[in-house]
């Protein structure tokens, strides 16, 4: 390694700076609530090779899509084809992208007439067309049913908007408005990732800017590899079952075999279930972004994002199974699954690295769409018909207990970072009202230190009618989250209709169209974290407080 | 007059006395006592009145900030609180807004609430997102409710229902119930502490009310009975988050509104200079011991925010635009498992302190790189008071940096400076970008004790424009604290869509609440030619979920109401804010908000004017290290009290005062100019 430790340090930094105004800067002029609010967006940096160099903390579920992507488009446009202005867009599931809502935009960086490095953007969007509305449906048999597929073709050519591909865009989803305004935003945050760039290698010199990268690239590979030095000849394996529902009452079976060879950490995922006829297959880049997410999560979690640290990764995935599905899969709901990878990869990992680990968390992912004409007195105005109303919610719940604490409750885990809804906002904006919002007591795993709490929610439909759709997962025994070093498993979820009442009704775990009338409620309750060491070495004083807080139910 | 201002930190307690018929200001520092005690106060004011030659009672006016609530809340030593919420609603405060503090770590924690969930309360009620009441709130149940609490032993009591912003019927009602009951207890209303939308920013808004009261009330209390013992008979104001002066009055009241009162200072003083300089659009840097906050003055003013996040937790209530990183001369600097140095979040604090503290520090810290470097020496670090040694300083950064890195100790020492810049520039980039303007053209206000050591080295990098060091940084944030306004704010929740606003309805409403803050500054005791009410509303876009506050005339019997130049200036600052804004799309009004001004008179700082440039004579040379790659060389030294308006020199060159040390760089230039303040430039072109 040629360059010096403190002008690479420095250098890191200013990389990570570039993707946090990329990532501000897209967020500033976005449309949507679900980039503003729920930062289901990305943004990045990769050097002409396909290297990643920085990457901006929004939420985890993007990491490593960008350079995975990336080799797909330069299969159709050669790096050296990229002209000054160009940006180059796809949300191709089986072109490195990841659900067609997933709109991927890469833009060349010139510096004196040479290209050093790509700058790229991902964002959600809110619909991009499909059976229906959001796109996602969890039963989705095939690819076709999830609405526009833009294989890579330039949205911006030498600078130029080119009309053709907005148009058809806006031509194919359900609101052209949010998609024009949060594609401009993308721009926007590639755009500031550019100049930046520019301005970085003024700095520096090209040849400079390219030492500093490879060696910010060594160093990240230099600390994984130090990290996972001490597994030595162990090897670990684990398997994690999802619910599926739609397609098979047989749950999906998620597996991996872990070991070092050659100096690498091989991830292999042989054994995993097939593809499934439903939306929950998992493409190899959400896969890929998962394992990152695990092994950043129990080897260097704060250590800034970069290709580096995949260096020593062997990630092995079977085609054709859930985790690798092969065209035409649906992969719309591939949410579901990818958390399911993240606990795996941790749940593998964690018995190799047990100081940085947990019991398993919550990844059960509570989730509702209400649909309906708001028709409550005090919305609709004189004169005019009432109008139509969405809303949805998403629950966090526990994670897992650690050595030294208890894990935490009410978390929206892993692949997301998405806000709780306000109950209040809720009803301003929607005829749902949330009755409760609690937390569940006794859903944390026991353990010496035990898992967090999961939130549950009871809400109560307030217009004449609604139809009410919904999914989660860890709601079984053997799908719940796993206990670690003695602990005990969390809590399941659930879902109920008419809870507490006497035609109170167990939902399964996906439910689609139901249709509720006035007055009418429903449950959604989130998972329990796991438990870490035996619930025998718990000590008095936390038992005690458990009590007194009512974090355990009483008995 | 004689104006005096006190600003109690975690070690020093720093003074400033100003005499408006001599028109200058005397300046002291002592060491606080205590944490949470005012006993230094009175010790400081001694000394500072008798340097000044006069009698404590000829004090005109007091005004204190301060942290005892800010250190309560992250300490978690505030009061015991019992909290009444809806019912179903008894975990707002531990599940919060769900997401985690850190991205990837499984071993994390949230900051615990303020009230625990056994000292929260459910009470059966329900009022519908349109104020109408779905379910009474009963007797009976508002009797239980007051023996549970009373079996609670609280120190104060919060209550929040939902929707109680839209009608406060209920809480009206249980409140009453309560003070009737618990007389010496006090009792906070969340539709008094912040009548807006979203539960959990409301609940715990009004906990945190709770949380500080009786310590804030008691701190003031001992406060109150030292000066009156001590003869000061000066009307006793406290600084605001948001930069405005409370009464002890208001500020018991709404104690939530005193949490961020010790950074506010510094930040109405830059304002304030930027205003006698002329300097419109400023980012300043106040860095101490442990931490570095950066703020914004735009166009004059300083920038505010109608809530924040305060450890993770949201403060729903007007505060200056402050951001805070865990950058002070205290980090502590290290190697990690890749072989990268960071800096931070850890500090030496100030037990034991940097190593070269000679208290058994071993850790290398930002001060200690620094004493390596020769930025600070033995014979001019806080004037003295403070003893250090460099071969400690040398020996803790050759053994946990240099070594491990294979460096030399001067090469460790500027990595861990540099780093500890890289992450102040990061932060002043993330705050001018996040609010969408460009640094290029703002100066950097540095000062706390350390601010102005780095800040020559933050221009460079940032490209901005130059850097303005105050005659006292180190008590300049004291010096703020005499240039503020008594403040009270209000808001009504007012949903309507703009263009069917009618100018009665709306004047009547603005009419209501002007009248409440009247009341406070009737309160206050300020007379009414004192008195200005600014009036602003918050408009969105129909069906988003941003909103903007934008300022609207105060009613007046004529016209005053222009929904056009409304709808206007919220489409320009739309685009400002967010990089695009509608022209055709509709706006609806979420809430009314008027701010209460009460001027307080003010010192009238006269500083001699601008004089005929001259070189100005430094007093020593000292070798220091300063650039990378660079070695060892002569940098001039200069004593702050010999340089005279006028004076310029250029870099490298040190200056030496009691409260700070200045460092430029080769390259940049120094210019004495009014206020005896140091504008530091480049003199090459950009580099």
């Amino acid at each position: 390694m040629s360059v010096d430790v403190i002008s690479r340090d420095i250098f890191q930094h200013e990389l990570i700076g570039i993707a946090e105004e990329m990532s501000v800067s897209l967020r500033h002029s976005a449309f949507s609530s679900i980039i503003w609010d729920m930062y289901d967006y990305a943004c990045g940096l990769m050097l002409p090779n396909g290297d990643m160099i920085s990457q901006a903390q929004t939420i985890p579920a993007q990491l490593g899509v960008m350079p995975t992507a990336v080799h797909h488009m330069f299969d159709v446009f050669p790096v050296d084809t990229w002209v000054d202005g160009d940006i180059i867009v796809c949300n191709d599931p089986y072109r490195g992208c990841t659900h067609t809502p997933d709109i991927c935009l890469f833009s060349p960086v010139y510096v004196d007439g040479e290209i050093v490095a790509i700058s790229s953007t991902i964002a959600h969007h809110i619909d991009v067309g499909g059976k229906v509305p959001g796109t996602e449906a969890a039963d989705n048999k095939e690819i076709f049913e999830e609405g526009l597929v833009l294989p890579p073709v330039k949205i911006m050519e030498a600078g130029k908007p080119v009309k053709a591909i907005f148009d058809i865009i806006a031509n194919n989803v359900r609101d052209p408005r949010a998609s024009a305004g949060d594609l401009r935003a993308q721009i926007a945050g590639c755009r500031t990732g550019e100049r930046r760039i520019r301005d970085l290698c003024k700095r520096y010199g090209i040849e400079g800017f390219k030492e500093l990268a490879a060696g910010c690239l060594d160093y990240s590979e230099t600390y994984i590899s130090r990290s996972i030095e001490d597994i030595g000849d162990r090897v670990s394996e684990a398997v994690v079952l999802i619910e599926d529902e739609m397609a098979s009452e047989e749950p999906i079976r998620l597996q991996l075999k872990t070991w070092i060879e050659n100096g690498r950490l091989v991830l292999d995922f042989g054994g995993s279930s097939e593809q499934r006829a439903n939306g929950l297959n998992c493409p190899i880049s959400s896969t890929i972004s998962m394992v990152h997410f695990g092994v950043k999560a129990i080897f260097a979690s704060d250590l800034p994002q970069n290709s580096g640290i995949n260096r020593p990764l062997d990630i092995r995935v079977p085609d054709g199974c859930v985790l690798s599905p092969i065209h035409p899969a649906a992969v719309s709901a591939r949410h579901i699954t990818e958390n399911a990878v993240s606990d795996l990869v941790i749940k593998t990992l964690s018995p190799l690295s047990p100081e940085t680990a947990s019991g398993g968390a919550h990844s059960s992912f509570p989730t509702f769409v209400a649909g309906g004409v708001d028709d409550r007195a005090g919305s609709v105005k004189p004169g005019e018909p009432a109008q139509y109303s969405m809303i949805s919610d998403m629950l966090g719940g526990g994670m897992g207990g650690y050595d030294g604490h208890d894990g935490m409750s009410a978390i929206d885990t892993h692949g997301g970072n998405c806000q709780l809804l306000s109950a209040e906002i809720m009803e301003a904006m929607s005829p749902v009202r949330v009755i409760r919002s609690e937390l569940v007591p006794s859903s944390g795993g026991d353990g010496k230190y035990r898992g967090g709490l999961a939130i549950r929610r009871d809400y109560e439909i307030l217009s004449s009618a609604a139809v009410v759709s919904g999914y989660l997962q860890q709601s079984t025994d053997e799908t719940a989250s796993w206990g670690f070093n003695g602990g005990e498993g969390g809590g399941k979820s659930l879902a109920l209709l008419n809870p507490d009442t006497n035609h109170e009704t167990n939902l399964r775990s996906k439910f689609v169209g139901l249709e509720l009338k006035k007055g009418e409620r429903f449950r959604l309750q989130a998972a329990g974290g796991g438990g870490w060491g035996k619930p025998e070495e718990r000590s008095q004083d936390l038992i005690d407080r458990d009590i007194e807080e009512g974090y355990v139910s009483s008995v | 007059m004689y104006y005096l201002s006190a600003d109690v930190g975690g070690t020093f307690t720093d003074l400033v006395l100003i005499d408006t018929n001599a028109g200058r200001a005397h300046v002291d520092k002592v060491p606080s006592a205590e944490r949470g005690s005012a006993a230094s106060i009175v010790k400081g004011l001694d000394r500072i009145v008798e340097k000044a030659g006069l009698e404590r009672s000829h004090v005109d006016l007091f005004v204190h900030g301060f942290t005892v609530g800010t250190n309560a809340f992250l300490m978690r030593t505030g009061a015991r609180v019992v909290m009444v919420l809806t019912d179903g609603f008894r975990d707002v405060l531990e599940i919060g807004d769900q997401l985690r503090p850190e991205l990837y770590s499984l071993q994390q924690n949230k900051p615990v609430p303020v009230v625990p969930r056994s000292r929260i309360l459910e009470i059966a009620e329900r009022i519908d997102s349109f104020g109408e009441v779905v379910q009474e709130i009963s007797d009976d149940d508002i009797a239980r409710v007051i023996d549970d609490i009373a079996a609670l032993e609280p120190e104060a009591i919060s209550v929040c229902l939902n929707f109680s912003f839209v009608n406060d019927v209920h809480e009206r009602k249980l409140g009453e119930a309560l003070r009737q009951k618990f007389t010496d207890i006090p009792v906070y209303l969340s539709c008094d502490v912040n009548p807006e939308i979203e539960e959990y920013p409301r609940t715990n808004t009004t906990a945190i009310a709770g949380y500080l009261g009786p310590i804030i009330d008691k701190y003031l209390r001992h406060l109150e009975k030292d000066l009156q013992d001590s003869g000061v008979t000066a009307p006793l104001r406290l600084m605001r988050s948001d930069g405005g002066m409370s009464t002890p009055r208001a500020a018991r009241t709404n104690p939530a509104t005193m949490m961020l009162s010790g950074p506010a200072g510094g930040v109405i003083a830059s304002a304030y200079l930027g205003q006698r300089l002329e300097i419109e659009n400023l980012v300043t840097f106040d860095m101490g011991g442990t931490s570095a906050d950066f703020s914004t003055i735009v166009g004059g003013s300083p920038k505010k925010v109608n809530s924040r996040s305060i450890d993770g937790q949201p403060l729903r209530l007007p505060t200056l635009d402050i951001e805070t990183i865990s950058a002070g001369g205290g980090s502590i600097g290290w190697i990690d498992r890749g072989g990268a140095i960071r800096v931070g979040p850890h500090s030496a604090g100030s037990i034991p302190g940097p190593a070269c503290y000679g208290k058994g520090g071993v850790d290398a810290t930002i001060t200690d790189a620094s004493v390596v470097l020769g930025l600070l020496a033995p014979e001019d670090y806080l004037g003295g008071e403070v003893a250090i040694d460099p071969v400690l300083a040398r020996k803790a950064v050759q053994e946990q940096v240099a070594t491990p890195l294979g460096l030399s100790v001067e090469e460790a020492a500027l990595g861990i400076v540099f780093v500890a810049n890289a992450l102040m520039n990061q932060a002043i980039r993330t705050l001018s970008v996040e609010r969408g303007l460009d640094i290029r053209r703002f100066s950097l206000l540095a000062f706390g004790g350390a601010g102005p050591l780095y800040s020559s080295y933050l221009i460079r990098d940032l490209g901005m424009s130059e850097v303005i060091v105050p005659r006292h940084p180190g008590v300049f944030a004291a010096e703020g604290l005499l240039l503020s306004d008594i403040r009270h704010t209000a808001q009504r929740p007012y949903r309507r869509s703009l263009a069917s606003i009618d100018q009665g309805e709306i004047a009547s409403v603005l009419a209501d609440i002007i009248s409440e803050l009247a009341q406070e500054l009737d309160a206050d005791g300020v007379p009414e030619d004192k008195r200005e009410f600014h009036c602003s509303v918050d408009l969105r876009y129909v069906g988003q979920f941003h909103e903007i506050d934008i300022l609207i005339n105060t009613p007046n019997d004529t016209d005053w109401w222009n929904s056009s130049k409304t709808f206007d200036d919220f489409v320009e600052l739309h685009d400002t804010l967010f990089g695009h804004a509608d022209q055709d799309e509709p706006l609806e009004s979420i809430c009314l908000r008027v701010e209460a001004q009460g001027y307080i008179d003010k010192p009238e700082l006269v500083s001699d004017p601008d004089a005929a440039p001259h070189a100005a004579e430094p007093y020593g040379t000292r070798d220091v290290y300063i650039e990378k790659n660079g070695d060892w060389q002569a940098c001039d030294l200069y004593r702050r009290e010999d340089l005279s308006i006028g004076a310029f020199f250029t870099g490298p060159a040190i200056v030496t005062q009691v409260d700070s040390t200045v460092l430029i760089l080769s390259g940049q230039a120094a210019h004495v100019v009014k206020d005896d303040v140091i504008r530091i430039r480049e003199t090459e072109g950009d580099k």
